[in-house]
């Protein structure tokens, strides 16, 4: 006997069995009105219902990515095209570096194959893994231990890829935050070096909240996390000379990305733009 | 050149009480030309100071790293015997019987008499107690800018002009049923849109305070079910306790009008205490929610 579910009741049965998964509806005064910075950038309801369905320990011993992963192999599995050619311009040889969310290690191999020297992972499910990297120590925490954690400023590179937009808004069972964001991000800089550089690959465009998917960081949100990292200059990185020549240069801008969009004369490019916070 | 002297400052309790110890070791280091080192990393606090305070007056320290380099000089010649004896850093536990902070081997009380002055190159006073003098020890500072965004963001969220009520109701408790019942027919809290900031620990006061108010009650604590004080509870990270702590202490000052009733214990709880003085020193609050 097979049991059907309708839609509807899927995903109401998804909100009752996922832990602070909630209707935009559902929402108090006082979260509704900090999303918005007191209704001054739009929410609109764009709901996923299960994206925990991998469950609440992640097992990566079972994926088939290593140190010795082709840039092919790896990039496979980042969803973003765009993500290895940007990667490809930065230099990790050495460093310690903090990854702040992380559902595939792609990125973990992707710096094991630039020699970094230490990687943390922090995400909100416990990690199963024993990677062979040979030259790169690999360790995790989950979210909860890293906030519970005294900060030992250790690392000299910060990423996080597709991961901070989507803090304090329940999608992947984390408790409802609308600072979720920029509270991860100012307890993760406590862990960084004076001279630390920072990565965050993020949807750009109009400030807005697409509840429950993701954020959409423009002029004000950007600003504020600048602000947290006290890192006063934002620049984009731009893709390796070749790569993506679909996406005229221009593309790789802020200022072209958080412009309001003018559909007619203005292409919109969907893609997560890797920044870089300038201390 | 006359050595350098120090003393070190682990203020324990809620805000509040932190903030009076503070303020005391401030007076005594001035009046003693002490360098002063505030660590609330091993206290109730849980996190370095210097993440959400720097110092605006000379001879302070609050910067735990900074601290943990110069104390290992310092042990030998601290005022506590069984810490200079033992030459390292020590652990406390509060002494319900001595009604103050011991070392946890051998029971000594971890503070000095200020009303005299001593020799020790290392003085080290580890306490709670309250007062009305923590605004005086919040003086000695400014916020760091990631608190000012996190806070005026919040501010942002609140209307214009707003109610500020707090309630404490976890290991102290208020009898907020009736006090609810009393200010909800009060002609301010009838006031067309008013809104209401509700300050509280309790996660039941504020699931309850809208079955009696007509005003939106707005609320930006995470907030979980505790029966112990947010600053000794375990089921909220430091962090997001201690900013949101802060983040209440300012809202509450920048209302238009404040609330804050006695608890059944007869008192009123340190921190409405802390928003009240606060709030007649406007200059100060405007001081430190810029940057320097």
């Amino acid at each position: 006997m097979s049991l059907w579910l309708s839609k509807s009741a899927f995903y109401r049965y998804s909100l009752k069995l996922i832990k602070n998964m909630r209707e935009l509806s559902t929402l108090s005064n006082s979260d509704l009105t900090r999303f918005t910075d007191g209704f001054r950038i739009p929410i609109y309801r764009i709901m996923h219902y299960n994206s925990t369905r991998s469950g609440l320990q992640l097992d990566w011993n079972t994926i088939g990515l290593s140190s010795r992963s082709s840039d092919d192999l790896i990039s496979q599995f980042t969803h973003y095209e765009e993500a290895i050619p940007c990667l490809s311009n930065l230099d990790f040889s050495g460093a310690s570096v903090l990854v702040l969310g992380s559902s595939v290690p792609w990125l973990e191999c992707f710096l094991a194959t630039r020699d970094a020297r230490e990687i943390l992972t922090v995400e909100y499910r416990a990690i199963r893994w024993h990677p062979d990297f040979p030259r790169t120590e690999w360790s995790s925490l989950t979210f909860d231990e890293f906030m519970n954690s005294a900060p030992y400023p250790r690392f000299d590179r910060l990423i996080s890829y597709s991961s901070v937009e989507h803090s304090g808004l329940g999608r992947y069972g984390d408790a409802i935050d609308p600072e979720g964001d920029l509270i991860s991000l100012l307890t993760a800089s406590r862990w960084l070096t004076p001279d630390a550089r920072v990565y965050l690959a993020l949807p750009v465009g109009p400030d807005a909240v697409l509840f429950n998917r993701h954020r959409v960081y423009g002029n004000k949100r950007l600003k504020l996390i600048a602000r947290v990292l006290q890192t006063p200059n934002v620049r984009v990185v731009p893709p390796v000379p070749g790569a993506l020549a679909d996406v005229p240069a221009e593309c790789w801008s802020i200022d072209y990305a958080v412009r309001q969009p003018a559909p007619a004369d203005r292409p919109v490019y969907d893609r997560q733009l890797l920044l870089e916070f300038i201390r | 050149m006359t050595e350098r002297r120090y003393l070190l400052c682990r203020p324990e309790g809620g805000l509040n009480d932190q903030l009076v110890q503070i303020a005391k070791c401030i007076s005594y280091s001035r009046k003693h030309q002490r360098v002063l080192l505030i660590d609330t990393t091993p206290t109730g606090f849980g996190e370095n100071h210097s993440f959400y305070f720097t110092p605006k007056i000379n001879d302070l320290i609050n910067d735990t790293r900074k601290i943990n380099q110069l104390l290992p000089q310092l042990w030998a010649d601290s005022q506590v015997a069984s810490i200079a004896l033992q030459g390292t850093d020590y652990s406390a536990d509060w002494d319900e019987r001595q009604k103050t902070f011991v070392t946890s081997d051998k029971r000594e009380p971890i503070t000095f008499n200020f009303s005299l002055p001593h020799e020790n190159k290392l003085l080290i006073h580890h306490a709670c107690g309250g007062g009305v003098e923590g605004v005086d020890g919040l003086s000695a500072f400014r916020l760091n800018p990631p608190l000012i965004d996190l806070i005026s963001l919040r501010r942002r969220a609140l209307p214009e002009v707003y109610f500020g009520l707090h309630i404490r109701n976890t290991d102290y408790k208020t009898d907020f049923r009736p006090i609810f019942e009393r200010l909800s027919s009060h002609e301010l809290f009838t006031l067309d849109r008013m809104a209401i900031y509700l300050a509280t620990d309790s996660a039941e006061v504020l699931k309850v305070s809208g079955k009696y108010f007509s005003s939106p009650i707005f609320n930006f604590c995470h907030l979980v079910e505790v029966e112990r004080s947010l600053h000794t509870t375990r089921r909220l990270p430091k962090p997001v306790v201690n900013l949101d702590c802060l983040a209440d202490l300012f809202l509450l000052t920048m209302a238009k009008e404040f609330f804050a009733p006695k608890m059944i214990q007869g008192s009123y709880s340190g921190f409405s205490v802390l928003v009240h003085y606060l709030r007649q020193r406007p200059d100060q609050v405007r001081a430190m929610m810029t940057e320097s």
